[in-house]
């Protein structure tokens, strides 16, 4: 099926440490040994012009400080005096009998007798007692799951490109989330009580402005107001969605059609699926450990679930049956879908491989008959990663590793990885392969991508999903600075709608549509 | 041999406009009555799915009966005679399944019932008093007694396996310093038929307050089994709850009433009472914990069946069923998926359909080629104009409810101004009066004949609302005015009373839910037709989508708008607490919204610039490019 094995004896020679990869242009990435010097490129190469600014800043991610409130000034509302009967009425109108109790609790002793307010205030102590008991019981449990905490200290804790705009959300070390629009920067900051330990976030598709943050405390979404100019959003504009026992979410992942997000969870092996604007969630029980990622393939009928044992599973969205890959090496690291559904790459812990796994044709394909997912029986290595070392002016350069992340761009056509040596350091070179998915999955090495040596690791990768020109990839540093790297290139499926367009017969082509033109050649 | 004339061709050609409304005309008629004789459905299909879930129930009896007999058998003083008794009751093969067996004969009826009174759309009416009303249907009623005789039956069947002593009617109280043989009235037999009258009324209130008649669509279409094991527990809990509030009632009422009872019972047998025992109707008679505790349990596993069973119905029901695009053979022609969108008499055959409808769109690729295929005779996209038809005049339909319905809310405000600006005057304090009976929401109806009454020159007004009100209100509108006038005064009066007014005045939940009845299969249209047109951009081979896209664009923005304008109104207090914890209806009308806006991004994502050269009117183009740059 596939072509030869691609390993990393193949690759052309990296660049030096101290040169920085600017782009990538007719397949050659082009570098740089001054810093400044990609401010240039950048502006040139760039979708609309140049990239924000921000960018290039030393401190872009300072609060801006008018947002501290003065104590001092007054507040614009007045308190309004409520009588308690009235109080209570609001209260258990709004939160129910628990809300009664707990001001009843704190109401004076003017107000209240003693005895009711002591016997509130044990009686709601008892109730959160019980409402957070399953809670309690499930924080138990997640301390035996590995939990990756050192990658919770990051400075930058998540990232998501908005898959229509030139968009993207960043999750910080304070646990709160901002959302950059490039060229005009910094445009929204969004953080909630609940918001604590955030792990991951994701853009609804097929909407301008719905994101879902998965945090400690489950799932907030936020839906923010891009015609308002303040820069804090409101707490109404969020809902919190959670389930017992599935706390400290770890991946996330909207369907295509933006109706249904998938989250998985480290304290439990629960997939939730959510009717996020229903706000009810469907939880799909299956054995195999906590989940570490899961991700909704592009075509919308299969779902990925990496969980913390050696084994995989890939749903099917119809009727939500899944097939298992056991046996693996040990757990799975990173995986991500090919844009066509067709092929998932993934990478295990303990291997400095990538393997993929075949599907034969999406669901729709063979009908809906046998609602099967078609995948492989066996996952197939494509790229052999381990060590190898290059001779770059006198000085040896060893690249390879354990694959802890990678991407791939939303045409197919570029697939990017993070390694992770023996000793667990995360290494400085990116390797980049091309792939071509037309009739056989082929991995063809590219060459590397090295940043400043200011800015630690590479953390994470991720392509912008609306970059007309090739590909642009964002890599998080262990800095917290986000780099850019524009790929410049004609994707192949461009290629070939430009030169088919004459030959199409339902006339799909740029002229317009079908209908148009044959009302025009009526006329 | 052709379907249509000639010119009807030509016309598909020339006016896009007139297409649709002509060129199906014959053929949907012809549709609609072949989608009435749907008796296909109701014969193979319905007694296959009863039949399944009716399985599923024979399945799941024994084993809840185990765990009956495991609860209320539990004594906390000899665990040991517990385990053995409880091994004994089970092993006794025979016994128990005549326990079973006659156990679900008595439970059935109310299965029975249940699947009879199921339905997709389920309608109370807008105002409280209808809502009282429908309490007093055939359906209900029937239900009620029902559930009242089902449930007092069932559980004196199941004292019969575990306590047989509470289920004699008589005993003998034959004392041993009277010789003479007595027959005395067991009372535990009476306040346990009482009980599961209780129970059973309790239930029947709950499943019509709850509306677990109403036939709800999962978005995730898990395998039976495991939706089955997903309702297991939540149905548990449900049942305790049940259980409780019939112990609730059932003990007070029995407290209070139980002699009556008894002296009623004991004045038409002759029975006598015994003295040994205590009386049940005492406080201390009532604390027997072993009774409480096996009314209980009982209570559970009764409301467990029951709500389980629906659950189980509703689950089968609900299954995907696969309707094929086009027949081969002409007897099963009726069986086809346009026939069924279109039909009017099996409303779950309709949705079933929709749903068919939603799913190929999104995963057979196969199913989606023969819709955008072309007939084989006549060379026309018949199926896609019958599918992309049906939908659009669903679509229509909602839209048109809407606006008449914004339009006279609107009309409403813009009264209440008129009113207030005209009637400085008598009618003043005649407005007074009635705002001071609490209310701060403008009352429809009120401000529509205090208008009539001040601005008798608004007839055009007058007419707009009333023709919105009701057919009864056009009716009474040709009675003489004088007449009317007086009526209407009487109305009015009787509408100044509170509770009158509490009853009869609209409310806010009640008529959202009116609107937005048949929300689920809107919503499978917007998302099914927008999935389509998204495939037809590389599947359609012979462009007949795009005929239709302008009308489709047209209809997902006018409704979008519609339904924007419906979610934008103002609110009352009592509805702001609501906001904060929206009813489930209100979702779903966000869930419409969102899907909405999902398939106008779907397709204008797929057609990208393309889609300007659409001919769409100029608010709705510019309402389109508002999606095109991504800012709804």
């Amino acid at each position: 099926m596939s072509g030869k094995m691609s390993s990393l004896a193949v690759f052309p020679a990296p660049s030096l440490q101290d040169t920085i990869t600017i782009t990538e242009y007719n397949s050659n990435f082009v570098t740089a040994e001054n810093p400044r010097e990609c401010q240039p490129c950048l502006y040139t190469f760039g979708q609309d012009g140049r990239f924000d600014q921000m960018l290039a800043t030393e401190d872009p991610l300072k609060m801006p400080t008018n947002l501290a409130r003065d104590c001092l000034s007054e507040s614009p509302f007045l308190a309004v005096e409520e009588s308690l009967s009235q109080r209570l009425y609001n209260i258990w109108l709004s939160d129910g009998f628990s809300g009664v109790l707990e001001e009843l609790s704190e109401t004076e002793s003017s107000e209240v007798p003693v005895i009711i307010s002591s016997t509130s205030q044990r009686l709601h102590a008892l109730f959160k007692w019980i409402e957070y008991l399953p809670d309690r019981l499930a924080f138990r449990k997640q301390f035996k799951e590995p939990l990756e905490f050192d990658y919770l200290s990051e400075p930058i804790k998540a990232f998501a490109w908005h898959p229509h705009l030139t968009k993207f959300a960043v999750g910080f070390e304070d646990d709160s989330i901002r959302i950059f629009i490039v060229k005009r920067g910094f445009t929204k900051l969004l953080n909630h009580r609940y918001q604590k330990a955030v792990s991951c976030c994701a853009w609804r598709p097929l909407s301008s402005s719905v994101l879902a943050v998965g945090c400690q405390n489950g799932v907030m979404i936020w839906k923010i107001n891009q015609h308002s100019s303040a820069l804090r959003q409101g707490a109404s504009s969020v809902q919190h969605l959670t389930h017992p026992g599935h706390s400290f979410i770890t991946s996330l992942s909207w369907s295509p059609g933006g109706r249904l997000l998938v989250s998985g969870s480290a304290s439990s092996g629960v997939m939730m699926v959510w009717d996020v604007t229903m706000e009810c969630g469907t939880a799909l029980h299956r054995i195999g450990g906590s989940i570490s990622h899961v991700t909704w393939s592009p075509c919308d009928t299969k779902i990925f679930v990496a969980t913390e044992s050696s084994l995989i599973r890939v749903w099917e969205t119809q009727k939500w049956t899944c097939e298992k890959w056991t046996n693996l090496a040990s757990k799975c690291q990173a995986a991500c879908w090919s844009p066509d559904g067709k092929f998932l790459v993934f990478s295990v812990a303990e291997e400095k491989s990538l393997y993929y796994l075949r599907f034969c044709e999406p669901v729709g394909n063979t009908g809906m008959e046998n609602f099967n997912i078609g995948g492989a029986k066996m996952a197939v290595k494509c790229a052999d990663l381990s060590e190898h070392s290059w001779g770059v002016n006198g000085k040896t350069v060893s690249i390879g590793g354990y694959v802890t992340n990678m991407a791939w761009d939303p045409t197919g056509e570029r697939l990017a990885v993070i390694l992770k040596d023996d000793k667990g350091n995360t290494q400085d070179y990116i390797p980049v392969f091309k792939t071509n998915l037309e009739n056989i999955f082929d991995l063809v090495p590219s060459g590397f991508i090295h940043g400043s040596p200011t800015d630690g690791q590479p953390r994470d990768l991720s392509f912008q999903k609306n970059f007309m020109q090739g590909a642009l990839l964002s890599i998080i540093w262990s800095s917290g600075k986000i780099s850019f790297i524009p790929m410049i290139f004609s994707p192949r499926t461009l290629i070939r709608n430009n030169h088919s367009q004459r030959d199409l017969i339902n006339g799909h082509g740029n002229n317009g549509l079908y209908s148009n033109q044959v009302n025009h050649s009526l006329e | 041999m052709d379907f249509f004339p000639s010119q009807e061709g030509d016309m598909l050609i020339n006016s896009p406009t007139s297409t649709r409304n002509n060129l199906s005309r014959v053929e949907i008629e012809r549709q609609r009555s072949k989608a009435d004789k749907v008796a296909w459905f109701t014969h193979n299909e319905f007694l296959w799915r009863s039949g399944a879930s009716f399985l599923w129930f024979i399945f799941l009896l024994p084993a809840i009966s185990i765990l009956y007999v495991t609860l209320v058998l539990f004594s906390l003083k000899n665990p040991f005679a517990w385990i053995t008794d409880v091994l004994s009751k089970i092993f006794s093969f025979w016994e128990l399944f005549v326990f079973v067996f006659f156990f679900g004969i008595i439970l059935t009826p109310v299965v029975w019932v249940n699947i009879k009174i199921c339905s997709v759309e389920v309608k109370t009416g807008v105002t409280r008093l209808s809502v009282v009303k429908s309490l007093f249907t055939v359906k209900h009623v029937s239900h009620l007694i029902f559930c009242i005789l089902s449930g007092s039956l069932g559980i004196y069947w199941l004292t019969s396996f575990t306590y047989y002593e509470y289920g004699v009617f008589t005993r003998n109280c034959t004392t041993f310093y009277n010789e003479k043989p007595l027959l005395c009235f067991n009372e535990t037999t009476l306040f346990l038929h009482v009980f599961g009258a209780v129970l059973g009324v309790v239930y029947s209130l709950i499943y019509f307050k709850e509306k677990h008649r109403q036939i709800k669509f999962p978005v995730v279409q898990q395998e039976r089994i495991f939706r089955v094991k997903a309702c297991l527990v939540p149905c548990f809990w449900r049942a305790v709850v049940v259980s409780v509030k019939s112990v609730q009632i059932g003990y007070p009422l029995y407290f209070l009433f139980g002699t009556f009872a008894k002296g009623a019972v004991r004045w038409f047998t002759g029975l006598y009472q015994d003295r040994q025992l205590s009386r049940l109707d005492s406080l201390y008679g009532l604390l027997d914990l072993r009774l409480f505790w096996f009314c209980f349990t009982s209570g559970i596993v009764i409301a467990y069946v029951w709500l389980l069973t629906n659950k189980l119905f509703i689950i089968v029901y609900t299954e995907v069923l696969r309707f094929p695009i086009q027949s081969t053979f002409t007897e099963d022609a009726d069986q086809s998926l346009p026939v069924a969108l279109k039909c009017q008499t099996v409303p779950l055959l309709k949705y079933l359909a929709f749903h068919d409808l939603c799913q190929l769109s999104q995963f057979s690729s196969k199913r989606r080629k023969q819709i955008f295929s072309l007939s084989i005779p006549g060379g026309r996209p018949l199926n896609w104009l019958w599918i992309s038809d049906e939908c659009l005049t669903l679509l229509n339909d909602l839209k048109e409810r809407l606006t008449l319905h914004n339009n006279n809310r609107h009309m409403m405000y813009r009264v209440v101004r008129t009113t207030e600006s005209l009637a400085k005057t008598p009618t003043r304090s005649f407005r007074d009066t009635s705002q001071s009976s609490v209310k701060r929401t403008p009352n429809p109806v009120r401000f529509q004949t205090t208008s009539e009454i001040s601005t008798s020159g608004s007839k055009t007004l007058r007419h707009t609302l009333t023709g919105h009100q009701s057919s009864a209100g056009h009716k009474s509108s040709e009675n003489t005015p004088i007449q009317q006038d007086h009526k209407v005064l009487m109305s009015e009066k009787l509408k100044q009373i509170p509770l009158v007014e509490y009853l009869v005045e609209k409310v806010d939940e009640l008529e959202t839910e009116d609107l937005f009845s048949d929300v689920q299969i809107q919503i499978w249209a917007a998302e099914g037709l927008s999935r389509l047109v998204a495939a037809s951009f590389t599947e359609d081979v012979f462009g007949v989508v795009q005929k239709t896209l302008p009308f489709i664009l047209t209809s997902l923005l006018e409704l979008l708008q519609a339904v924007e304008l419906y979610l934008k109104r103002p609110l009352d207090q009592e509805q702001l607490y609501r906001k904060r914890h929206p009813s489930e209806i209100k979702r779903t009308v966000h869930v419409f919204r969102d899907s909405l806006r999902c398939s106008i991004y779907r397709i204008t994502e797929t057609f990208q610039q393309h889609i300007s050269d659409v001919e769409l009117t100029s608010s709705n183009k510019e309402f389109l490019t508002s999606f095109l740059k991504f800012q709804e």
